[in-house]
């Protein structure tokens, strides 16, 4: 009796600390509702009910108003991507996306083929994932390893954030008004408009590392049904005549194999009435004037492929383009 | 490897398995190769050096008890000798140079003596001290001299106390090694409790004090109000305490999971009402050290009041000297030297005025007084062990007594970069710690939370857990190393 006592009093303390751990990781993990890996707010989407699913880098989340799609389109569509992000962690993201959604499109803006492998936002691209196996893979593939302790026991990281807990954090996510649209208002500065080239620093074999997981990306759509297109952003500093060609070879070269479409947006003049002086917020990102007008071409050219619309929540859907127009509003 | 690491939260319950897994006449073994291990993670090479130390400790041991060549005083002389020459070389060298440098400068010499580029090996003033602590028990006859070599060397390796102590006894430690220790939950448990408790003083007392003590001390004196000063040297009080009892309570913990007892090193010293009763609660291992192999053999308190003075001042300062290279040590050593003489020359004249004025000794009043004016005095020496030298050291005494606390008082503990939220939580673990010193003084209270099964779990959740939140530790803090490290 008085070892099954000790046996009890031992198990209830593990538990007791574990659900603690738990609890405080949830509390003190700070919420994440811009600035992509947006999880939180895209796990808040009914199972299947998203049509398109945007994914890449800020060159998605910036660039990509889904209000604006459904307003022209109507179709639901979500953005899911992350800074900087590499097609390794696009992929892991496609991944856990799949065990929700089912998209019939993917669009997958292709400038992550450009970065190198240890991003400086690797870490906070997977530390908001939900805690799977696919988290658990990024971790270790894409991040180095001095970041493994604060992406495997995020207390590491957060355990301070105890004394700036807000009432957010513990009523936890909602459904994202933006579906992962992240709101840029500023206008580029002169400074900015001068900026008309693209670093770029990644080595070959990071290059053929971006490569490989983009093919695994494709092979991953083709398995669940869901039709690609890849594309390149509108960017007032392009990449130099050498990163472009590479680019460009290989997105052509994919779309013949792979059966994937290729949009070219990175001349801004491709698409209509986008003035670089009012319509980017820096070289390389669109603001909000410059993201609905690209998004409304978007629109246009998503009809063109077989999307059946999903049982969506149209007035999640119309709440969503309202808080767009009245946000448009406040900005004029 | 710091006691406050990963590494050694992993290092440990390996240590463990590891250790009562092996038949038991390989365990020393095991044991020792674990100890070597754990020291190597700081610089390998210094291993040797310990090593050396233990050499030579060993051989003078059985030479001494041998008598061999008819001497008994040579082999302990050379065995003190030995590593008090290497002790010099490591720490004091560079020291010594300065200063005989300084001092010639001012005597109108020009002369410059040659550093020496040396890292000071880790735990050296322990062991060195531990081993030569065995040498002077087997030459009084207090103890025989050891046969195995494997043991005797655990004696002076053995990881939980190898780098801050406590300073074992050959006659407490010794015995115990040679027992052969089976696992026990009991031992596992109280020595868990020891282990948390240490983690939490460093982790949420210690190290978040650090932050208000560094903020002043590391500024410029002009920048800094005297109340910020109080503040400060309080902290730095905390500070120090927790940081080496919280490294004594790991390294108790973790040998009475092996089965060993180490002994206390510390007993509730900030509610000493004297200082004489201080040193009886602080660092006792060095302490009981000095006076038993210093105090004692120079006539202790047998002759004459003005040669008891004199010999308080030789231990008190070279026990300063003992912490460190430095003059600041040293003038903190003899301070404390002072008032143990002051105290001896005014505590007739003080038992009569009491007692002229009706207080009873044991009163409430008297003693919360008692125990003011000895924080007080406490607080005023450590202001010379924290200050970088000094001239620091005189400056903040300056400000502190400048008549209203000169500079900008109104913002006080604000500036010293804590938070209110953390300011709270440290005022409320120092509460903690206060009553946990008052309920353990005179009693195990390791063992008595370990024998009460829930209680045992409930303290451990609530350390562990508040370890995890509240403690200094994660991205983007600097691990804080233990300040005894450094001796």
């Amino acid at each position: 009796m008085k070892k099954l006592k000790k046996r009890v009093s031992f198990i209830a303390f593990l538990l007791a600390l574990i659900l603690f751990i738990g609890a405080a990781t949830m509390i003190l993990t700070p919420i994440r509702n811009d600035l992509g890996a947006n999880w939180g707010g895209f796990l808040e989407e009914e199972p299947n009910t998203i049509d398109v699913m945007f994914l890449g880098s800020s060159l998605a989340y910036c660039n990509i108003i889904p209000a604006v799609i459904y307003e022209e389109a109507g179709l639901s569509s979500y953005v899911l991507s992350g800074p900087v992000q590499t097609p390794a962690l696009t992929y892991y993201y496609v991944r856990e996306m799949y065990k929700t959604q089912s998209p019939a499109l993917i669009c997958l803006e292709l400038s992550g083929l450009f970065y190198p492998k240890y991003g400086k936002f690797n870490k906070d691209n997977v530390a908001y994932m939900p805690w799977s196996l696919n988290r658990l893979k990024a971790t270790f593939t894409s991040t180095e390893r001095a970041q493994w302790l604060d992406l495997l026991f995020p207390l590491n990281n957060y355990h301070d954030r105890w004394e700036s807990l807000t009432p957010e954090d513990f009523t936890g996510y909602t459904a994202d008004d933006f579906a992962g649209y992240t709101l840029l208002t500023d206008v580029i500065s002169p400074e900015g408009l001068e900026e008309t080239v693209r670093e770029v620093t990644l080595t070959e074999e990071e290059y053929g590392e971006n490569l490989y997981y983009l093919e695994l990306i494709l092979t991953l759509c083709r398995e669940n049904a869901s039709q690609v297109v890849l594309y390149s952003a509108p960017t007032h500093a392009q990449y130099d005549a050498t990163y472009r060609a590479l680019l460009e070879d290989q997105a052509r070269l994919l779309a013949q194999t792979e059966n994937v479409t290729y949009w070219d947006f990175s001349d801004a003049g491709s698409i209509p009435d986008l003035v670089a002086e009012w319509d980017f917020y820096n070289a390389t990102h669109l603001n909000i004037r410059g993201a609905e007008k690209f998004s409304s071409h978007i629109a246009g050219l998503v009809t063109e492929f077989t999307v059946k619309q999903k049982n969506l929540d149209s007035s999640l859907w119309d709440e969503r383009v309202q808080y767009f127009e009245d946000l448009k509003k406040q900005i004029k | 490897m710091n006691f406050n690491s990963l590494q050694y939260y992993l290092f440990l319950p390996l240590s463990l398995i590891l250790y009562y897994s092996v038949r038991p006449r390989w365990k020393n073994s095991i044991l020792l190769l674990l100890s070597f291990g754990f020291y190597m993670c700081w610089e390998p090479r210094y291993a040797l050096l310990m090593l050396t130390s233990i050499i030579i400790t060993y051989i003078c041991g059985l030479l001494t008890e041998k008598q061999a060549w008819g001497k008994r005083k040579l082999w302990v002389g050379l065995s003190l000798f030995l590593n008090l020459s290497i002790l010099f070389f490591y720490k004091y060298f560079n020291f010594s140079a300065t200063l005989i440098t300084e001092l010639l400068e001012t005597a109108g010499f020009a002369f410059s003596a040659p550093s020496l580029d040396v890292l000071l090996p880790v735990g050296i003033s322990f062991y060195t001290f531990q081993a030569l602590g065995y040498t002077m028990d087997v030459y009084r006859g207090d103890m025989s001299a050891e046969r195995s070599f494997i043991d005797y060397a655990l004696f002076v390796s053995f990881f939980p106390q190898l780098v801050a102590g406590p300073i074992e006894r050959s006659g407490n430690l010794l015995p115990q090694i040679k027992e052969i220790h089976k696992f026990s939950y009991q031992n596992l448990h109280e020595g868990a409790v020891y282990v948390l408790w240490g983690i939490f003083k460093k982790l949420v007392i210690a190290d978040w004090a650090a932050v208000l003590v560094d903020t002043a001390y590391a500024a410029p004196v002009a920048e800094i109000s005297g109340l910020q000063y109080v503040i400060a040297t309080g902290a730095f009080a905390i500070q120090i305490y927790c940081d080496f009892s919280a490294y004594s309570d790991i390294a108790i913990g973790s040998a009475r999971m092996l089965g060993i007892r180490l002994m206390k090193n510390f007993d509730a010293p900030y509610l000493a009402v004297s200082i004489r009763d201080f040193w009886r609660r602080w660092h006792i291992s060095l302490s009981s050290w000095f006076k038993d192999y210093l105090y004692f053999p120079l006539g202790g308190s047998r002759r004459s009041k003005a040669r008891t003075g004199l010999n308080l001042m030789i231990v008190f300062g070279i026990s300063g000297l003992w912490h460190g290279a430095g003059l600041t040590f040293v003038v903190w050593g003899l301070i404390n030297g002072l008032y143990q003489v002051l105290g001896i020359i005014l505590r007739p004249r003080i038992t009569r005025t009491r007692a002229a004025l009706g207080l009873r000794e044991d009163g409430r009043l008297l003693t919360f007084f008692r125990w003011l004016f000895t924080m007080c005095l406490v607080c005023f020496s450590w202001i010379f062990f924290r200050a970088e030298n000094i001239s620091q050291a005189l400056a903040i005494i300056k400000k502190i007594s400048a008549v209203p606390f000169s500079g900008a008082a109104h913002t006080g503990i604000a500036l010293l970069g804590l938070s209110v939220p953390y300011l709270i939580v440290l005022s409320a673990s120092v509460l903690l710690l206060f009553v946990v010193d008052r309920l353990q003084s005179n009693r195990d209270l390791a063992a008595s939370i370990a024998n009460t099964v829930a209680l045992r779990y409930v303290i451990y959740f609530c350390l562990i857990s508040a370890c995890l939140i509240f403690g200094y530790y994660g991205s983007g803090y600097d691990p804080q190393a233990f300040i005894y490290f450094q001796f």
